[in-house]
């Protein structure tokens, strides 16, 4: 599971978890978006 | 008027409106309200009150009786927070503030709404950009709303970028290929019928379109569009190396490489989220949540949403104040704001027989109310990564390593659970004890 987390938390996420990344929400806004890991919630799978 | 001679009492509509004054009266004294023209709104409505006719009377002379349905008959109406006034994001005014060195002034735009029927208000720290709730209508607050509609319309939006062929090269091989793909077998007289008046008698057919016209490679086209456009496309498949210690001090561990990792790109995936129909539900600016009960005035917090909680409060702060920006465009003055990211996996059985399962990681975003979030077809819930459990060819390497193993992975016969329940490769321990006793625990 760490080693997927790994792959998952790549260096493009990691950039964007630092400065943000830029998107031009709906209602037409341009948004500096930062990242934030609020919950984790994960199952020890049983088989 | 005196609302406690119960003749006054007695005509309904009035005494209605006058426990509503009464109390929204109150509300002003206690509370702060930033939004001008209320407490005149409500001295009007005590004045008109004044004003108010005297209860009719029946033919015998006595006050009319009012007559109210009993209080399980009757229902309150959902009704969205009062809304807040939003300004465009409009930090450029702030810029006039660089020359002032060493002094940070913050000023806070601190903004408190209005109370709605059921006594509640929202406490922003900051003005907000938006106010995703107040577009709520009554049907997306009643529990019977369902958010199909957004989702036909996210699809229906990259389909309108295609020509209407397809993904054939003209339109009469589409109504050709049509023709053979719809769904009939037989070469029936209806079938042929069909063919004649639909494809070869249409105004689009054109016979020079048709050369060296194949129909198994334009199948294989249509294979290929369509399993192209699938979200498929988007996972990427990697293998991931795993640690598995030997338990033994003499014995070093082994690396193993488990393939059949799907996943995306994570930033792909918050951008696409951001960017969905869905998003104009998304609250970018916290706010703490109350409600005033209408007996005894106690202001009381609400919790129940991320974008309602301290932690998003806190963190939007943080990156407000200190946020970086990067080198490549220094003086950026957009809105900083947060992605509440809430992740979740659990084994799925994906049939109801036989054993196909997946392992997904899911993402939502606890920007969106979770009444909505919640709904299974709303969309709101994005597919991150898919799990490999670990298949047969590595437990045969495995079981090389050491001969305590193998006896416990017969039992379950994958090996995905033990590193996950001991934490981590790093604290494998190969004793049988161990490994049955972590299995009591976490089984």
């Amino acid at each position: 599971m760490h080693a997927v987390w790994m792959k998952i938390l790549d260096d493009n996420f990691l950039h964007a978890y630092k400065y943000g990344i830029v998107i031009k929400c709906v209602d037409g806004i341009e948004r500096r978006i930062y990242p934030r890991f609020f919950t984790y919630s994960a199952d020890y799978p049983e088989k | 008027m005196d609302v406690d001679n119960p003749e006054e009492m007695s005509t309904p509509h009035a005494s209605i409106i006058l426990s509503d004054s009464g109390q929204t009266m109150e509300v002003d004294d206690s509370a702060p309200s930033t939004l001008s023209g209320l407490p005149n709104l409500v001295l009007d409505m005590a004045e008109t009150q004044v004003d108010a006719p005297p209860p009719s009377l029946t033919q015998c002379g006595r006050p009319r009786r009012g007559y109210r349905l009993p209080k399980r008959f009757r229902d309150n109406l959902p009704e969205p927070p009062a809304p807040a006034p939003t300004t465009p994001s409009n930090s450029e005014s702030n810029s006039n503030t660089n020359f002032v060195r060493r002094v940070i002034l913050i000023v806070r735009d601190r903004l408190v709404t209005a109370k709605n029927s059921f006594g509640i208000w929202r406490d922003y720290p900051e003005r907000p950009s938006a106010d995703p709730d107040s577009h709520l209508t009554l049907e997306e607050l009643s529990n019977s709303y369902r958010h199909g509609h957004l989702q036909s319309q996210a699809f229906s939006d990259s389909e309108t970028q295609r020509p209407s062929h397809w993904p054939f090269l003209n339109g009469t091989v589409h109504c050709v290929m049509q023709w053979l793909n719809n769904g009939q077998t037989a070469k029936s007289e209806a079938e042929t019928t069909k063919l004649i008046h639909d494809v070869i008698l249409s105004p689009n057919f054109d016979p020079d379109d048709l050369v060296g016209f194949d129909a198994h490679r334009e199948n294989q086209r249509l294979d290929k569009a369509v399993s192209e456009s699938a979200l498929r496309t988007q996972f990427t498949e990697s293998s991931v190396n795993i640690l598995i210690l030997s338990g033994a001090s003499h014995v070093e561990g082994k690396t193993f490489e488990v393939p059949g990792l799907l996943h995306r790109d994570l930033t792909s995936v918050i951008r696409e989220a951001f960017e969905s129909p869905l998003a104009h539900l998304y609250h970018y600016s916290p706010f703490k949540l109350f409600q005033t009960s209408h007996r005894s005035e106690k202001e009381d917090r609400i919790y129940g949403e991320i974008f309602t909680s301290d932690a998003f409060l806190e963190e939007t702060e943080r990156v407000q104040r200190h946020g970086l920006v990067p080198t490549e465009d220094p003086t950026c003055k957009r809105e900083k704001a947060v992605a509440a990211m809430m992740l979740s996996s659990d084994a799925t059985m994906l049939t109801d027989f036989g054993t196909t399962r997946g392992w997904p990681i899911y993402l939502m975003f606890g920007n969106l109310s979770k009444y909505i979030r919640a709904q299974p077809d709303s969309g709101a819930m994005h597919h991150l990564a898919y799990i490999p459990s670990v298949s047969h060819p590595c437990l045969v390497g495995l079981s090389h390593l050491t001969n305590t193993i193998p006896s416990y992975l017969n039992q379950f016969g994958t090996l995905s659970h033990l590193f996950i329940q001991s934490g981590g490769v790093r604290k494998f321990r190969s004793s049988p004890i161990v490994a049955e006793s972590s299995c009591m625990l976490f089984g």
